[in-house]
């Protein structure tokens, strides 16, 4: 009989991506939709620069947006990753891998130096 | 080495295996999982540049409010909005099939059924409140 290699990527073991995808997914489902909400208030709305910068400045929405840059980064890294394992052959996974990392951590820095940034 | 040769001989299989398996409702919700957490995970460099804008000189701020209200502005948001409500519905959907409450195979199709239908119905609404 065949034996199938177990591939479990590049983790030894898989269930604790499969925590962290869930966890942060929950997380997501409550944060996610606010910056878009947001986004269609400003559409719509006759949001002036000050009302927003009051909003974007409190520091709850600095807290709230600080988690969800981390939740969405380590989900959005963990999501790549299983498409990776999925399509990738195995000897560019790791390098793909990698400048994915390196990109998350760019934009998280990024992202981070933005919310906290702006205002006093 | 035994272990290494049934690798060669027996290559780990595509998941799911795209040019063996038909395409059925499941593997169709499935899919559009993944599209549309690739389409939110591009949207996320645009997301830093409006939030660079908006927070900038009250011309930059005016510039990015002129962008979002443009054709092609309301249509980047369109398809991020879509992305959005489909990969959160979808994603709510499959963290009960992992809690077991959803896991059964009747529910998976009806599931994947019904979030297809929800996506169909929701891309007109969408697109009805950012154009009217």
């Amino acid at each position: 009989m065949a034996v199938v290699h177990r591939d479990l990527g590049c983790a030894n073991n898989g269930l604790e991506d499969w925590y962290w995808q869930r966890l942060s997914a929950v997380v997501l489902t409550i944060l996610l939709p606010l910056p878009y909400i947001l986004l269609i208030w400003l559409l719509q709305g006759d949001v002036s620069q000050g009302s927003l910068l009051e909003i974007l400045e409190h520091p709850l929405t600095r807290m709230l947006h600080s988690i969800l840059m981390l939740t969405l980064l380590i989900h959005a890294y963990i999501g790549i990753k299983v498409i990776v394992e999925d399509y990738l052959p195995l000897k560019i996974r790791m390098p793909f891998l990698g400048a994915i990392l390196m990109v998350v951590i760019g934009l998280g820095f990024w992202w981070a130096s933005l919310i906290w940034g702006w205002g006093g | 080495m035994q272990h290494k040769d049934s690798y060669r001989t027996h290559p780990m299989p595509l998941s799911p295996r795209l040019s063996i398996y038909r395409l059925h409702p499941v593997t169709l919700a499935s899919g559009a999982h993944r599209i549309s957490g690739l389409v939110l995970i591009l949207s996320v460099p645009f997301y830093i540049w409006l939030l660079i804008a908006l927070t900038g000189s009250s011309g930059e701020f005016q510039n990015a409010i002129d962008i979002l209200r443009s054709f092609w502005g309301k249509v980047a948001l369109w398809i991020v909005g879509m992305a959005l409500i489909y990969h959160l519905l979808n994603g709510v959907r499959f963290l009960t099939i992992d809690a077991g409450w959803t896991d059964r195979r009747e529910l998976m199709r009806s599931g994947a059924k019904v979030m297809l239908g929800i996506a169909a119905v929701a891309a007109p609404l969408l697109g009805a409140l950012l154009w009217l």
